[in-house]
Order: C-alpha cells, then structure tokens, then sequence
C-alpha cells in the first residue's frame, strides 16, 4: 500500500517533470527516425554521387532499420536516459524533500524499492510503445517479419536498458550530486558497451552482446548465445537494487 | 510519563562532539523551547530524535516508543518540521497532504475531511489547489505545520519553525503552534527568544552540545535571572555610567540616551535601596524608576555566560 504511494508519487512526478515527456520524444524520435533513415540513406547518397562514378548500393531491407533502432537505442536514448534517471534518489536528498519523507513510517527499503519500481515502469511502458510503433512502421515501409523473434530482442534492449538505468539509480543513492550519478551511469555504458566486449575470458558474458546478436536473433528467435550476458544483466539489477537498499538504510541525512 | 526522553545522547563528526553526553526530559502536552547559541547541537539533535541522523551515543525514546536510526516505529508518533522545509514543488498543497495521509493509510472520508481542517487552521484553503511552487515562505511553513499535524501525533518536533519568516509570517506560524498548545507535546528550536516569551511552558537550553538547563520557564526565571532595573532620568546619565560598572552589586549595565538598564547580582539590592543611596550621591534628576520582570533572553544569556 505504501509501496503503491510511493510509486504513484514518482510516476506522477516523471509526469509532472517532463521527464516521461524527454524520454517518449527521444525513444519515438529513434523509432520513427530509424526506418526512414534505412529507406532514404541510399537516395541521399545517389544525389551526392558525382557524375562519372557508379553507386552500387543495395536495397534496404527491414534490417538496415534495425540496425538504425538497436544503434540509435544504444547511444542516444541510452545516454538521456541516464541523465533524466541520475536525480531519482540524490535530487530528493539536493532539494531537502527526503528530510519529511524519512519522518513518516516509511521503510527506507520501499523508498529505494519504489524509485526503481516506478522508474522500470516507465521505461518498459515507453519502450515497449516505441518498440511496437517501430515494427509496425518498419513492417508497412519494407517487407515483414517475425513479430516474437522482435519481441524477444526488444525484451533482451529493454533489459540491458534497464540494467543501466538500476546502476545509475544504484549511483544516484551513493553520492549526492545528479550530475556524478548521470557520470557514472555514462562510464558504465562504456564500460558494458566496450571494454567488457575486448576482454576475451569474459567476452562471451558481456551484455552488449545482446546489441551485436540482434539480426540473428530477429531471424532464427532465441539463441544460447545469450544466456551469460542476460544472466549478467539480470544479476547487476539485481545487485544494484540490493546494494541501494543496504547503502541507503545506513545514509544520514544531511542538512 | 514523558512524552520525549533523551539519555546520554551524543554525537560525535571526527573528533568534534557536536552533541556530548545530552540527557533532557519532556512532559506531556507541553510546549517546550528547545534553545542554544548557534552550532550549540540543537538541529542535530532533533534530527537525530526524528531518526534522520545516527547517534554516536544514546537512547532516546518518543511516546515510549525507542527512536531506532532508520527504523520508523517511532515515526508514526511525531509530526516533524524541519528548518525551511521542503515539499514537492510540482505539487498542489492539497496534494501534498493527500500524499502524506496515504503514507498514513488514512481512509478516503477521513483524509479530506482532515485535510480541509488542517487547511483551514493553517489558513490554506483558498490555495489548497496551487502548487507549491508558488507558496511564500510562510505559506510552506504553514503546509509544513499542516502535515506534520495529519498523524495526529502526541509529539511535534519543529526546527526554527519561525526564524526564516518576515514578522507577519512570524505571527502566523506562532499562532498555529500556540493553537496546539492543549493537546499536543511540542518541542521547537528557536533563537528568537521573545517568541519563546510567548508560547513556551518549559525551556532546555544547550550550548556545545551539552545541557546547560531544563526546567519550567518561571522556575528558570526565578532562578537565574538577575533583577534587572530601569531607569530613565532627566538627563543623559553618562557621567555616573563607569562609576556605576564599578559597583560590587552591579553585574551589566546597558546604556541607551536618558535609560539606563542595571542588572543586579540580587534582590537584596533593591531591598536594602543600594541603588536609590547611590544615585542621590550623584545627585541626578530620575524620571522613572523600576525593575522589570526577567526574560527568556536574559535567563538565556545569564546561563549561556555563566557555562563559559
């Protein structure tokens, strides 16, 4: 009951603070952008060619726009993300408001439990809306394809997605400024979408398989591939949720 | 029974005790001013009684109920204000209290009826619908009063609950605490002593962290207070002023134009006529002449002074 308050305070909070706002336009804007950028990059690169020189481009196909999706997903609407999620915990403790909020019989549990809770409601209502947009735009602008193979990859984005979103939640409790904890969520996408894919012992566990093995997965559905990095994935959220909890309930509040 | 029951309670920043060894009591249905210089420890002291900060020391208990660093058992017994609060400025006054009672789990028919009676005794009701983000100062202390009232609390803890406000607001907000008065144990700090003058039965004074006193405001007035007396005399009496420092039975003297305020070392003073002999010898023409009654501030300095 308490649990629901404190969700439905930060949803309507999201709302209020333009935040589900900045996050709907940067996902649609991904989502709408990605098809027709598939479709018209061939033409824009035939009416820059030079007289003389032959362009032998092929035809996009549904997978150039998917690439345009999981890159635009990856970079983008990632890095926004992390900068509207860095204030869910230090911008309460910035702006005073937690100095009430903490006298009232509320468990500091549900209060880190429902700045999560509220936040990966949001992004998966955001992105699976995105997500079903962009099939169905794609699917009309080039030939269809398999709605549970997409639907499978889009669950393996969001949980990556959400997988940054809990660190930089986990960051936003740790330190006091929105600004570090946006810094840190940033690292850390560098961290998942790079360094770990370069270490060969660990490289078959690393999350940001789940954005080199979408086409595979679109076309032949689930592949065990994707076992260790989503087991990983899963794993920082949850760790991320734990380690909040436990930094949070010995965090004083300071003046 | 106390409705507060602090004992050894400190709090310890590296090697500075901000509170050391603090040990008061608060009886019920009082209003108690909670005073100290400042950085004396008052607002870590409340915060540690509401449970936001971690005592190095100490037990301190609320309504009998033992105040547990990030535990909220306690929590439902207090109302709390702290210094310029902070609420959810994209939300309506009325939202806020809404909020707050959910967290309470109070039912749909009591909470409006609730918060429409905390609007009215906050004087908030024609602005119950606009954000809080348009409030004046005293109107968000106002709605910090409101719900820290919403629990029905037996104890409500307020940090300078008036300082940040122009005097109107001031009056207002003392208005308020001074409507609690019959039924409610409140605890506010404050350095401005008048209004503790006002509303306050009980006083507990600290200063570096430690209990300077706690004792019923008459009885501290009594006590420690010197006699003050005021005199204005026909003319401005600067010639007597050094002389008058002097004296085995003057501890201060302030001197302002034609007055002239003595504080004595005690009432024999006044009995055995000490100043009226000494004033004839100077020969000096006197308007009026009396003593005053003894106010918090000067209890106040009187004890402050004396602890250093």
């Amino acid at each position: 009951m308490v649990l629901f308050t404190l969700i439905r305070k930060d949803l309507l909070e999201q709302w209020r603070t333009k935040k589900i706002l900045i996050l709907s336009i940067i996902f649609l804007f991904v989502t709408i952008s990605s098809p027709i950028l598939a479709k018209i990059t061939p033409e824009l690169l035939k009416s820059v060619s030079v007289p003389g020189m032959t362009l032998k481009l092929p035809t996009p196909t549904y997978f150039d726009a998917l690439d345009q999706f999981v890159k635009g997903t990856s970079q983008i609407a990632l890095l926004v993300l992390v900068f509207v999620v860095a204030g869910a915990v230090s911008d309460e403790k910035n702006r005073k408001t937690l100095e009430i909020l903490l006298t009232k019989p509320i468990s500091r549990t549900l209060f880190i439990l429902s700045k999560f809770k509220a936040y990966f409601i949001s992004i998966t209502a955001i992105f699976a809306a995105s997500s079903l947009i962009f099939y169905l735009y794609t699917v009309s602008t080039f030939a269809s394809f398999n709605f549970l193979n997409f639907a499978i990859m889009a669950g393996n984005v969001l949980l990556y997605i959400l997988m940054i979103a809990a660190v930089t939640i986990l960051a936003s409790t740790v330190v006091k400024n929105s600004i570090a904890a946006g810094g840190i969520g940033f690292v850390v996408i560098i961290l998942f979408g790079t360094i770990f894919s370069l270490i060969e012992p660990i490289k078959k566990y690393s999350p940001n398989t789940i954005f080199s093995n979408y086409k595979d997965l679109v076309v032949h559905g689930w592949n065990n591939d994707l076992f260790w990095p989503l087991i990983v994935i899963i794993s920082v959220i949850i760790i991320s949720i734990v380690v909040s909890i436990l930094v949070f309930k010995g965090q004083e509040i300071e003046r | 029974m106390s409705a507060i029951s602090v004992k050894n309670l400190s709090k310890k920043y590296g090697t500075f005790h901000a509170v050391n060894n603090l040990s008061f009591e608060v009886e019920n249905n009082h209003v108690v001013g909670f005073l100290g210089p400042n950085g004396a420890g008052k607002t870590t002291t409340l915060r540690m009684l509401v449970g936001l900060s971690k005592p190095t020391n100490g037990k301190m208990e609320i309504a009998q109920t033992q105040v547990v660093f990030g535990k909220s058992a306690a929590n439902t017994k207090i109302g709390y204000l702290p210094e310029l609060p902070s609420m959810y400025r994209w939300m309506s006054g009325a939202e806020y209290l809404g909020f707050i009672s959910d967290i309470f789990k109070i039912s749909a028919a009591e909470k409006k009826t609730k918060i429409n009676g905390l609007l009215k005794l906050v004087d908030l009701t024609s602005a119950k619908n606009k954000r809080i983000s348009t409030y004046s100062g005293g109107m968000i202390q106002r709605l910090g009063i409101a719900q820290a009232l919403l629990n029905d609390p037996e104890v409500i803890i307020m940090d300078e609950p008036v300082s940040a406000l122009d005097p109107i607001g001031r009056k207002e907000v003392l208005g308020v605490i001074e409507k609690l008065k019959n039924n409610r144990t409140v605890l506010f700090s404050t350095h401005i002593l008048s209004d503790v003058d006002k509303i306050c039965d009980d006083v507990v004074i600290i200063n570096e962290g430690k209990l300077v006193a706690s004792a019923p405001l008459s009885i501290l007035k009594a006590q420690y207070a010197s006699p003050i007396l005021e005199i204005e005399f026909t003319s401005d009496p600067k010639t007597i002023v050094t002389d008058l420092k002097q004296q085995k039975w003057v501890k201060k003297v302030e001197h302002s134009g034609n007055k002239l305020r003595i504080w004595l070392i005690d009432n024999d003073v006044v009995e055995k006529n000490i100043p009226l002999n000494f004033l004839a010898q100077h020969k000096i023409g006197i308007l009026k002449y009396g003593l005053t009654l003894p106010e918090t501030e000067d209890v106040f300095m009187s004890l402050v002074e004396d602890k250093k």
